[in-house]
């Protein structure tokens, strides 16, 4: 196999919370042993409840969080040695949130300029140029180029945080939830552009989303994340085509769909929300998990391969173990 | 009938212009059953609940020629009557708990003094009702949440309270404006599920409004599309779902991203060009009309008839999909 473009070997990163008035901290344990590679021009998604730590690991990928442990290779360089200036050429964000991310008093041709700016390239004339391809490539409007965010709609202010991204020619676009916030008409116009914009610029993307219908349909591969860790991971079509991990069988039965009239289904989830100030013994799951034995709450399951395809899951009795699929 | 709206209006102001929030929606709800109304941000769901309610912010403007529940004129009632009807006959549950809930009481408090206020009865029956409440809706340790404060809790948790509160007084029709879009899918499978079945068990009317069809065609008998202020489709599940005919409801449903895609993403989602327009004056045409892709002259000129379909759901189009075509999405 190739090099993958960007590599993570071994992501934790521990948050210290201050708590009382003698600055006594607790650990947060955000995130716990993750790995990944993702090539060039693929699209990785990653999934999971709120607090699992998808946008910490978003963070690391950027640069904009030091982890606790562990290490990131951007084409086989540690991202650390990396002066600011060409990481930002090579790795950029698309947030959840347009409106908080996005200067409200620049008009927005000199958003979507500003990287050029920053990073030296190109005469003003030419940047403004640039801008104005960009803008067509995202389909923004050549009028809307010098209003500011606040005059555009939830979907334009997403464009312009997308061409705003690509605008300097990375190789990895890292979008957290990137249509979240966004109707879903909207989001359809969103994701269809970022699919557009993938094939034409052969960019590849980590895409985090708590949406499991939005991962499917854009992910090439996937990783289903639990209280910090990867609990399964593996080509997008054969996770749900035959989930390993109960977890990922539970996301999938709350996933719902339009075509689905079955009713609301009863996910078997047991107790409550999980704490990453209180990570439980075993697997990370099991206080909740609808298949869990006593042997869970002692042994930590690994991120194993199954069978002969990439697949990986972290499970003491995953679902497609032959004993353990009803006959 | 339970519920029963004609022509309602509410008029908002908005920077000094007359904003038409709601603009003529009908709508019947009957006991037991559940009644969705779907559309995007900003299309008058929530005005149309807080409507309902009589909760409308300072300033709205609200006409109906009808808003009965169980014949009883809500317009025309007195300030002391309704609040002795909301939290007893008709309840509601918010989007967002905090709002509902008084951060500076705990969550026993709370629970007992709406009990308290519309039966009458004393602290320590209230307590024992609100345990029961606080378990059927799937609380664990139940007597030690009702001794902490809204913020101790998770927002999951909050929601169930919520619910709870929403369920003390054993309504008859209870409203849910989106009380699970700012959860987790897991947790709003299981707050949905715990709504279930606290209807059947009770008879209750439900309202509910979202933005999702996913929780559409889990929970829905009947369904009304709302599209800047107006019911432009209106029908059973299986109708709307499966043959829809109005454009908008048809795009709606081809923009969520489906599971036969594939997981290569190479299949592109049907998207609707543009954005939900604003009203500030009257426009008695389509208001789907900037955006259709179906759009003709007359679309233009004429207000939509309202026609009845093959598959029985009610439309306002000119020419609206038939089934066959709706197929095709
Ligand atoms: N800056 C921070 N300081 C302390 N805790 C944090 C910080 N950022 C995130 N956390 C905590 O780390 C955990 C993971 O958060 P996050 O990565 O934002 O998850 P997700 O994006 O999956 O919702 C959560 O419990 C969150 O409260
Ligand atoms: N308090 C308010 N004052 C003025 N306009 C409002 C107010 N609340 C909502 N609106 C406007 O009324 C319209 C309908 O809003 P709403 O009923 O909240 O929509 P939905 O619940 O479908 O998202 C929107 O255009 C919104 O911007
Ligand atoms: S290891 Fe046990 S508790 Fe964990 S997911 Fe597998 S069956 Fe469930
Ligand atoms: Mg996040
Ligand atoms: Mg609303």
């Amino acid at each position: 196999m190739s090099k993958p473009l960007l590599e993570a070997r071994s992501l934790s990163h521990i948050y210290q919370l201050r708590r009382g008035l003698l600055g006594k901290t607790i650990p947060l344990r955000a995130l716990n042993e993750v790995s990944l590679n993702i090539g060039d021009g693929e699209i990785l998604g990653v999934v999971g409840e709120s607090g699992c730590g998808k946008s910490t690991l978003a963070k690391i990928l950027l640069g904009l969080e030091k982890p606790t442990e562990g290490e990131v290779l951007l084409n086989g360089r540690p991202l650390s040695d990396y002066p600011r200036h060409e990481r930002a050429m090579a790795v950029q964000p698309v947030f959840q949130d347009p409106y908080g991310s996005l200067n409200p008093s620049m008009s927005v041709e000199d958003l979507i300029a500003l990287p050029l700016h920053i990073h030296k390239i190109g005469t003003r004339p030419e940047r403004r140029q640039k801008a104005a391809k960009m803008a067509d490539q995202v389909g923004l409007p050549r009028r809307t180029l010098s209003a500011n965010p606040s005059q555009l709609s939830g979907g334009q202010r997403q464009r312009v945080a997308i061409a705003r991204a690509l605008v300097a020619g990375p190789k990895l676009v890292i979008c957290d939830e990137p249509t979240s916030a966004l109707d879903v008409s909207v989001q359809a116009q969103i994701l269809n552009l970022l699919l557009d914009l993938r094939a034409e610029h052969d960019v590849a993307m980590l895409f985090i989303s708590h949406d499991l219908s939005v991962i499917q349909h854009m992910a090439d591969r996937m990783m289903v994340m639990y209280l910090g860790r990867v609990v399964e991971e593996g080509g997008t079509q054969s996770i749900f085509a035959n989930p390993d991990h109960p977890y990922t069988l539970v996301l999938r039965n709350a996933m719902f769909t339009p075509s689905d009239e079955s009713g609301v289904p009863d996910l078997g989830l047991r107790g409550n929300f999980p704490n990453p100030m209180d990570i439980p013994s075993g697997c990370v799951f099991h206080p909740r998990c609808p298949m869990a034995r006593p042997e869970c709450a002692r042994t930590s399951p690994a991120l194993e391969r199954r069978g002969n395809d990439d697949r990986r899951s972290a499970c003491l009795f995953p679902l497609t173990a032959p004993e353990n699929v009803p006959a | 009938m339970l519920l029963q709206v004609r022509d309602l209006k509410v008029t908002l102001q908005d920077q000094g212009q007359r904003l038409r929030a709601v603009r003529g929606v009908d709508l019947d709800l009957a006991a037991g059953e559940t009644l969705c109304v779907v559309g995007e941000s900003g299309c008058g769901k929530s005005m149309t609940a807080l409507a309902l309610m009589q909760l409308l912010p300072r300033g709205a403007e609200l006409s109906s020629s009808k808003l009965q529940f169980d014949g009883i004129e809500l317009s025309k009632l007195s300030r002391h009557k309704l609040s002795a009807l909301r939290g007893r006959r008709i309840s509601m549950i918010f989007q967002e708990p905090m709002t509902a809930l008084n951060p500076v009481f705990t969550i026993g408090d709370q629970l007992r003094a709406v009990y308290r206020r519309h039966t009458g009865v004393s602290s320590a029956e209230a307590q024992a009702r609100a345990i029961e409440v606080l378990e059927s809706v799937g609380l664990t340790n139940a007597e030690l949440r009702m001794k902490q404060f809204p913020h101790q809790l998770s927002g999951g948790l909050r929601q169930r309270v919520l619910i709870a509160m929403a369920l003390m007084c054993e309504p008859e029709m209870i409203i849910c404006d989106e009380p699970t879009t700012a959860l987790d899918a897991t947790t709003q499978a299981q707050i949905l599920r715990i709504l279930k079945e606290a209807q059947s068990a009770r008879k209750m009317g439900m309202l509910f409004i979202t933005h999702d069809l996913g929780v559409v065609a889990r929970i829905a008998d009947r369904v009304a599309v709302m599209y800047a202020g107006r019911i432009v489709e209106h029908g059973s599940r299986a109708a709307v779902l499966r043959s829809p005919a109005h454009p908008y409801t048809k795009g709606l449903i081809a923009s969520v991203p489906r599971p036969q895609d594939g997981g290569t993403g190479s299949k592109r989602l049907a998207s609707i060009p543009g954005n939900v327009p604003a009203f500030h004056h009257e426009d008695p045409r389509c208001p789907f009309l900037s955006r259709c892709p179906k759009r003709m002259s007359i679309c233009t000129r004429e207000a939509p008839p309202v026609r009845q379909t093959e598959a029985g759901q009610q439309v306002a189009c000119h020419l609206p999909l038939d089934a066959q075509e709706a197929l095709t999405a």
